[in-house]
């Protein structure tokens, strides 16, 4: 009996043991699963516009067979009174036939009409392929306007012309697939008195029968035109769309919550309810497999038809497509998802491009190294950046996961836990865009790189190459852990005549200035509260009060106390209300010493040139007031990180490097200073150089009086702005390499809290100063130490 | 003749014997099989996670997984937070337990004697176990706010204002808050342990001239010293889930008087600090298993007559 039972228990003893082993294994699984299948582009070029063509409308496009049917516009001079109508062009999906269509007709001007517009609104497509669209006419006539001679140098001056409008018409033709009509229904009868409406949305069933939104009420119409039934929305109804590609459905806010609700023609009521999920964007119509599809932030998304479950059906980054200027997605019939591309070129001009995709299995994608990249909120930059580096590298792909996508409707931080679940768990990314995640606790538990070695390691980018003195104020610990596209530094600006020569100051010294200056009533501008006053001080130059390393603070001093008592100083809140307190801003505030001082986020020469203006073309950064006169806090834009636990940090180097270069900075750095010397040099000679006209006649320039622009005092007066001088440019250095920490792009929600607890209890007059010191000195010591 | 009669009673009790022993073996293994499922259970949510959590206190991080031993039981100890949570633990444990065995233990024995309203008061000091727990923080938010019931009637009579809740007399509500909530129940048990003592032996005391006082010591006290011992480590299990109601009352930092043990887990979880988590959770199991050793002798001890 004993061997039985020593048996059983060496039994259970190793299986516990291996499961005890198993928990404890570190856990080098990739983050990244990859999807069976992805969906690979094929490009379509649409051919050039014919003469007479201003632009098409690919977002309102209707696929009918194995053609695109869509809207065009024609080039109008709106100017003087014409006529225009929109068209019908068609184009085969592999590229060729594109044409108008020859027998579309659109409504005709009335006799006597002086000018006016057909507009096509919306293009739907039956089943047996024919094209239904919404038409709305609206003819005027000017009285006299054929005798008028128009002046070219004021063309204008026909418009006073006396007017006689014919109204406006709207119907709904069905076309053959060359655009001749087949039947027109009047539309009138869906407001019937109305003397103009607006159709919100159109859409036709198999059974050719029409729907409408008008004035938020479904109505129904049978192909005929005969008006079946209406439906009131018991909230707001959007749009119509066919659900699983037959049943015509509307999207809407039904009892305070977004959902689709099919429309019943045979009890003629509201059918079905479908949820929506929470990250849908643009719904779409599906087809037999899914129920419908949307937009979600990384690609489409739709709903299974038999198991009504949410499933990814496509990622852009994954199908390498930029998800700039992208139309509607559809279906095509042999599987395939087509939708249009479009985007204006930097010399003007429109490329329009239709992107077929096909269904790949993911095993037969090109062999490459996978390297992941975890985002809360993917940046615009940062998703072009992985699109190329995806189209140019040989060796490496990025697969991004977009955390933001878990967050649910119930809990927004659902994204935030499951990542750090996630990283606890061992299933550690690559790379890291630290922009929205708390970056310092990272570093604490040894999960970021040191990217020195890179940098220093590179055959291109070196310190010397970047913005040193950035790069030293986001240091940590002697380490810099992540690099940034662009940055900017938060200061306090003013006149050195008023707020004194000499960079940086400590409280007492500001309140000195203060005490100076009694017109000040208002001696930061108008926009600013006690609350935001105390959090621009503190929360972005927490570095002053807080010792992360020691896990120490430093709140119960005269120096923070007094910070308070300044803050008190200013209004509760901002009173919109009070026209008074724009009306004098006539005056202006600066002129008149009202205000002496402005708090900036220095971020481009644009910004110095502004301030330069505003304070009378003489400023000083006096920064944030602190003890050591320190008070510059660099901030960042766009922070990635390579992980410790990265199994090829060179191929993720390979990545992140390429926002350190002159061609990416020149190119993308639009609104932060850039990190390369060269770049930012370049920005700051430009910044010198007086304003340049590109007239007709050549470039002329405008010295030294230049650079037209609305002056930020709240009157809003034009105000010319002189170029930068190199004294200018080198007080711009010494503020950056002054900044004495760096702040992320998120402030320390719970700290905040902490602050504005005790410091709102003191605003209102419940605790003194000294009492709100020592409750935020003892809570916020526990929550640093908590993380020390 | 002899020695047959006795091989066979051998071989019959040999038989006997292999018999019971199969049978013996197989209950004993089927006993093992009905137990596996619990006994599995019971490893995987609480003896795997255990020894898990004990490896995690001695690893760097779930990231690096170095093995420093005990550098993060030495890092809890110099963290600033950890002493402030543990160190209210203790205090609140050390005042608010004893506070809620003794009122209750009175309270069961005043209502033990004759005394009008007798039902009313154990349904007061019951009522408090039906209000959910939201409710009491509303109501004692509203009593202790700085300008709440309390303050109102403290300045009143001409006192000053006191700022219970962000102030050092945070802790003083939390202890009434707990009190508030738990004597009734404590109250119910050692009613149950009161009505429980032998009353012939009150009788004989009586008899022989004992005072209220001599019999609550030397009877009373000795009957109701399991009870004791229970509600005692019941208390100290609800003293250290007081975190909820503090939690719900001021958030994840409160005053520093009221910031828990629990407080700290809560939040460094948040920080990815697993390692520091499972140290200061080994610490905390350990400190529970002492606490409840120490009162398992003194029980032991003091109320070992009455059980023989």
């Amino acid at each position: 009996m004993k061997k039985v039972l020593s048996a059983v228990i060496l039994i259970i003893a190793v299986v516990l043991l291996i499961a005890l082993m198993s928990g404890c294994r570190r856990n080098e699984e990739n983050i990244f699963e990859p999807p069976e299948f992805v969906y690979l582009p094929e490009f379509i070029q649409f051919p050039q516009l014919p003469d007479g063509i201003s632009h098409v409308d690919v977002s309102n496009s209707v696929m009918v067979g194995d053609s695109i049917i869509f809207m065009a516009f024609p080039e109008v001079d709106w100017s003087v009174p014409n006529f225009s109508a929109g068209k019908l062009f068609s184009m085969n999906i592999d590229g060729s036939n594109f044409r108008e269509l020859p027998e579309y007709r659109v409504a005709q001007p009335p006799a006597g009409a002086t000018g006016g517009s057909v507009s096509t609104s919306f293009i739907c497509a039956d089943s047996d392929g024919n094209i239904w669209v919404v038409e709305t006419a609206e003819f005027y006539s000017l009285e006299g306007f054929d005798d008028f001679v128009i002046d070219p140098e004021q063309p204008w001056l026909v418009w006073d012309l006396p007017r006689t409008d014919f109204g406006v018409s709207t119907v709904v033709r069905k076309l053959s697939s060359d655009g001749a009509e087949i039947h027109v229904v009047d539309a009138a009868q869906l407001a019937p008195g109305a003397e103009r409406f607006w159709v919100q949305s159109f859409a036709v069933d198999d059974d050719g029968m029409l729907y409408f939104i008008v004035d938020n009420v479904v109505i129904v119409l049978d192909s005929q035109g005969n008006r079946l039934f209406d439906l009131a929305s018991p909230g707001w109804v959007d749009r119509l769309i066919k659900i699983s590609g037959t049943d015509v459905a509307a999207i809407g806010n039904f009892e305070d919550s977004r959902a689709i609700r099919l429309i019943d023609v045979y009890s003629r009521n509201w059918g079905e309810e479908l949820t929506v999920p929470p990250m849908a964007g643009t719904i779409m119509s599906g087809n037999d497999e899914f129920l419908y599809i949307f937009n979600n932030q990384s690609g489409v998304g739709g709903i299974d038809a038999q198991t009504r479950e949410t499933v990814d059906i496509l990622n852009w980054i994954d199908s390498g497509i930029s998800l700039d200027g992208l139309g509607a997605v559809s279906f095509l019939p042999d599987g395939r998802i087509a939708t249009v591309s479009q985007n204006w070129q930097t010399g003007g001009g429109v490329n329009i491009e239709l992107v077929l995709l096909t269904k790949t299995p993911y095993a037969e994608l090109p062999e490459r190294t996978l390297l992941t990249l975890a985002t809360f909120w993917m940046d615009w930059n940062v998703r072009n950046a992985v699109l190329e580096f995806n189209r140019r590298s040989t060796t490496h792909r990025i697969q991004v996961i977009e955390y933001s996508q878990f967050n649910t409707d119930e809990d927004w931080s659902a994204g935030m836990t499951r990542l750090s679940t996630e990283i606890i768990a061992g299933r550690v990314p690559d790379i890291l865009d630290v922009s929205n995640l708390p970056a310092t606790q990272y570093i604490a538990r040894g999960l970021l790189e040191d990217l020195y070695p890179f940098i220093d390691a590179d055959s291109e980018i070196g310190r010397d190459t970047l913005m040193e003195g950035a790069l030293q104020a986001s240091e940590i610990n002697g380490g810099l852990y992540s690099i940034f596209t662009g940055f900017g530094v938060f200061t306090i600006v003013g006149s050195p005549m008023v707020l004194g020569e000499a960079p940086g100051w400590t409280v007492d010294e500001f309140r000195a200035v203060l005490a100076a200056n009694p017109n000040a009533d208002m001696p930061m501008g108008r926009f600013l509260t006690k609350a935001s006053f105390l959090e621009m001080s503190v929360v972005l130059n927490t570095n002053e009060y807080i010792d992360w390393a020691n896990g120490t603070v430093n709140f119960d001093n005269e120096s923070f106390i007094g910070l308070l008592e300044v803050a008190n100083t200013f209004p509760d809140e901002i009173d919109f209300g009070n026209e008074d307190m724009f009306m004098d801003i006539e005056e202006g505030l600066i002129p008149t010493g009202r205000q002496i001082m402005e708090f900036a986020g220095v971020s481009s020469f644009n910004d110095v040139i502004r301030f330069n203006t505003m304070f009378g073309g003489d400023i000083v950064f006096k920064g944030f007031p602190t003890e050591n006169r320190d008070g510059n806090v660099l901030f960042t834009q766009t922070a990635l990180a390579i992980t410790t636990q990265s199994r090829d940090k060179d191929g993720a180097w390979s990545f992140l490097r390429t926002f350190l270069t002159d061609d990416w900075q020149r190119a993308n750095v639009q609104t932060g200073f850039p990190m390369s010397r060269v770049v930012f040099d370049e920005l700051a000679q430009h910044a010198m150089n007086p304003h340049v006209h590109n007239g007709n006649d050549g470039a002329v320039p405008i010295a030294p009086r230049a650079r037209g622009g609305i002056i930020v005092d709240g009157r809003g007066d034009m105000q010319d702005f002189e170029p930068l001088t190199q004294a200018d440019i080198d007080q711009v250095i010494a503020l950056i390499d002054s900044a004495s920490g760096s702040t992320g792009q998120t402030r320390d929600e719970a700290l905040w809290n902490i602050i504005i607890e005790a410091a709102s209890e003191f605003f209102a007059g419940r605790i003194t100063s000294h009492d709100a010191a020592r409750i935020i000195q003892d809570r916020a010591a526990i929550y640093v130490s908590e993380q020390s | 003749m002899f020695q047959n009669k006795v091989s066979g009673i051998r071989s019959f009790i040999k038989k006997l014997r292999f018999q019971n022993l199969k049978k013996n073996t197989r209950d004993n293994f089927s006993g093992v099989l009905w137990l596996a499922p619990s006994f599995l259970g019971v490893a995987v949510f609480y003896i795997i996670p255990f020894f898990v959590i004990i490896y995690y206190s001695m690893i760097d991080s779930p990231i690096g997984r170095n093995f420093v031993f005990l550098d993060n039981f030495i890092a809890l100890f110099s963290n600033h937070a950890f002493i402030t949570g543990a160190t209210n633990t203790l205090i609140f444990s050390v005042i608010a337990v004893p506070l809620a065995v003794i009122l209750s233990l009175m309270i069961a024995l005043m209502l033990e004697a004759r005394i009008p309203l007798k039902s009313q008061f154990r349904s007061f000091f019951l009522s408090p176990l039906m209000v959910p727990v939201a409710s009491v923080v509303l109501i004692w938010q509203v009593l202790f706010h700085n300008y709440g019931a309390v303050n109102e009637m403290i300045a009143f009579f001409g006192g000053e204002r006191v700022d219970w809740m962000l102030s050092e007399y945070s802790q003083i509500v939390v202890i009434v808050l707990f009190l508030w909530k738990n004597l009734g129940f404590n109250m119910i048990l050692f009613m149950a342990a009161l009505s429980n003592i032998p009353r012939d032996l009150l009788e004989s005391a009586d008899v022989e001239g004992a005072g209220p006082l001599r019999k609550l010591f030397t009877i009373k006290m000795r009957y109701l010293s399991p009870t004791l011992l229970f509600v005692t480590i019941l208390s100290l299990i609800n003293s250290f889930k007081v975190f909820r109601e503090v939690y719900l009352l001021t958030g994840d930092y409160p005053y520093g008087r009221l910031y828990m043990i629990q407080h700290f887990l809560n939040n460094i979880f948040r920080f990815l600090d697993y390692s520091r988590l499972a140290a200061a959770a080994v610490v905390m199991t350990i400190a529970m298993v002492l606490i409840i050793a120490v009162l398992f002798i003194v029980e032991e001890q003091y109320g070992k007559d009455v059980e023989e």
